[in-house]
């Protein structure tokens, strides 16, 4: 049963994660419309709006990564895997997991390095704020090491399940997204936004 | 399965006349054992941004002798941090807001005043509000779902060919991308380090030709069909009804206003469109906090999922790069004793083709990298390229059996009918769609006159 905690443990912190990285996003964008007006009204610039909201945008995609991948929201071709018989299905699901991670520990180690890099040689950024470098660099990094160490996760889950014999569960667990989740999604969001006044029947025009 | 068909035929071409065709020295073994792998992989379902990264290090460690891993970490940050690539999220954010904002019903009532009574009547509407919606949000998916959402209610109990009605908003949701400002230029001026500003002004031409495109499809269809015309609308009403517009034209003015008269980046502009959108979504009392964490999360998760694939293209590009190989296949394919027109049609037949089963973003960033130096080659303008490769991509998001934007306006019927209504319906529009991509080829200055002016 530990291995249940660890898996919704690891679902919960990757969702906050999630959030985290929209509202970067969202501070990336207060911060451009901030130095925006500052520049065109009140005459200064914060002179390093460049620099910080590529910071931003590197935990917008890092931090992100491995709630997307619990969504199952990174892109697959589905073209072929959903006509094979969920056995075989569930063997190319942890094909794919083991690719991911393997890609996953590479940047990990890739992110770390550049950390350690920029430790050493008290890096800066060329803005007035120089900032040290291993400080967006750092976050960056644990985003990715995060989302490896999920995919790693779920590939060690997927193989003890295929062990068991239960493919199928493997497949419920990460079947990519169909045309129609997606849809759904984009639906519920756009109906929130609408009222239908014709509901009562009568002719619009 | 036609389709992939046709992918294999057109990459064993391609192998064969860069073996055979020329006398440079093309690695063509190392070349056909990736591309066996890439298709490997890639049918089996892998993740395509480790498909792409999977094979970077194949490559980098089978046939590169330059410690490569010791760049991964740099080759990672730069597009993490580029100024360019911020404007992605940030329109994004900006759509997904405007989704939940609920301005574009008073867009499409106000519209339909001036055009419902022209053959085709509501279908007009459609299409025409998709595109003035398409100014202010960067992608398909948010355009079909918002004005989907608004017009379907309108055609219940009337005498409109449920066919054309779904049909035309899936084109109109088509526009989504094409229309300035669109995500996909963002991407490929990233790959390929062509101005985002002049491929949003080669934009304007092609998305008009479209537009025009797809009024002719409903003309046709309603001089053929003919309905009864509603009542007649004074001028008056119909003018006091533009005030509705105010809104929307207010936010287009914002966001392209502020780029094309040179007074913001594509970065900054997409930042004041998200303030934007949070000051209409104030307006129409909608700005909740559970609404903009559900864009900001909603948005988190598109970026998240276009950032790793660009980490899996960069990096593959990175190695491909250093081995030199998309020059000498550029080199060998130009050296193809063919028109440069015929190489053309059949990249254009490659996307087509693509499109049919890959979503649009993943489609650009996976293969533009190896497509452009092609084309480069070739002589075609990079800015003209990239509007026909997001005219390529806006025709996957609506080509049968597999286009997002589809299902989306399936969902969202409450007649409950198959969806071949909506295969057979957007295929009109599909086919004047690929029109204007021949058009264009043959009248490139439709796309290049406005950047070329404004210069």
């Amino acid at each position: 049963m530990a291995a249940r905690r660890i898996a919704a443990a690891a679902a919960r912190a990757s969702r906050w994660m999630l959030a985290a990285a929209g509202w970067a996003l969202m501070g990336c964008a207060t911060l451009i419309v901030f130095d925006v007006l500052a520049r065109n009204f009140l005459g200064f610039s914060t002179k390093s709006t460049v620099e910080l909201s590529g910071y931003l945008l590197a935990v917008g995609i890092a931090w992100g990564l491995a709630g997307t991948f619990v969504d199952r929201g990174h892109v697959r071709v589905d073209l072929f895997l959903q006509r094979f018989p969920p056995k075989v299905r569930g063997y190319l699901h942890l094909a794919a997991l083991l690719l991911l991670a393997v890609l996953g520990g590479f940047f990990t180690y890739g992110a770390w390095r550049l950390v350690q890099d920029s430790v050493a040689f008290r890096a800066t950024d060329i803005s007035v704020l120089k900032t040290p470098l291993w400080i967006p660099q750092g976050l960056w990094a644990a985003g990715i090491a995060v989302f490896t160490l999920i995919v790693a996760g779920f590939a060690l889950h997927a193989a003890r399940l295929l062990a068991a014999g239960r493919a199928e569960e493997v497949d419920q667990l990460l079947h990519p997204r169909t045309y129609t989740e997606e849809a759904t999604e984009a639906i519920e969001a756009a109906q929130q936004g609408t009222t239908h006044p014709t509901d009562d029947g009568r002719d619009p025009r | 399965m036609i389709a992939v068909g046709f992918l294999l035929l057109l990459v064993l071409i391609a192998l064969a006349f860069a073996a055979g065709g020329s006398g440079t020295a093309l690695p063509v073994g190392q070349l056909l054992v990736l591309t066996a792998l890439f298709l490997l992989f890639f049918g089996a379902g892998v993740y395509i941004a480790a498909v792409l990264g999977v094979l970077g290090l194949i490559a980098g460690l089978a046939y590169s002798n330059r410690p490569f891993w010791d760049f991964v970490g740099s080759i990672l940050w730069g597009p993490s941090t580029n100024f360019i690539l911020v404007a992605v999220p940030l329109f994004l954010l900006m759509g997904e807001i405007m989704l939940r904002a609920g301005l574009s019903e008073k867009l499409y009532r106000s519209l339909n005043l001036w055009l419902n009574r022209m053959p085709g009547g509501l279908l007009h509407t459609n299409v025409v509000s998709c595109g003035v919606f398409s100014a202010v949000a960067g992608s398909s998916v948010a355009t079909a779902a918002t004005m989907g959402s608004v017009a379907l209610p309108y055609f219940r109990r009337t005498a409109y060919d449920p066919r054309m009605v779904l049909g035309s908003l899936a084109a109109g949701g088509a526009l989504g991308n094409l229309v300035p400002p669109g995500i996909t230029f963002l991407l490929y001026g990233l790959i390929t380090e062509t101005s985002v500003g002049e491929l949003y002004l080669a934009a304007v031409g092609p998305s008009l030709l479209v537009i025009l495109l797809f009024i002719g499809v409903i003309l046709v269809h309603g001089l053929r069909h003919p309905l009864p015309k509603p009542a007649s609308v004074p001028l008056g009403t119909k003018l006091v009804s533009l005030v509705d517009l105010i809104p929307t034209l207010l936010l287009i003015l914002v966001v392209l206003g502020t780029i094309y008269a040179g007074l913001a980046t594509p970065t900054e502009s997409a930042a004041l469109g998200v303030a934007g959108a949070l000051v209409a979504a104030w307006f129409a009392g909608r700005l909740t906090f559970a609404m903009v964490h559900e864009s900001v999360v909603a948005t988190a998760r598109t970026t998240a999922m276009i950032g790793l694939i660009i980490f899996g293209a960069y990096l593959l590009n990175y190695v491909l790069a250093s081995l030199g190989f998309p020059q000498m296949l550029a080199q060998a394919i130009a050296g193809i004793p063919v028109p440069g027109w015929v190489l053309m049609a059949l990249i254009i037949g490659f996307y087509l083709a693509l499109g049919t089963f890959m979503e649009g973003f993943s489609m650009i960033i996976t293969t533009i990298p190896v497509i452009f130096p092609i084309v480069k080659q070739l002589g075609y303008d990079p800015v003209w390229f990239g509007v026909v490769v997001t005219m390529l991509v806006e025709i996957a998001m609506i080509s049968p059996p597999d286009g997002t934007v589809l299902y989306v306006l399936q969902g969202m019927r409450k007649d409950r009918g198959s969806i071949s209504d909506i295969f057979i319906g957007v295929l009109p529009f599909v086919g004047v769609y690929i029109i204007a991509i021949f058009i264009l080829m043959a009248a490139p200055q439709i796309a290049l006159w406005l950047p070329q002016a404004v210069h």
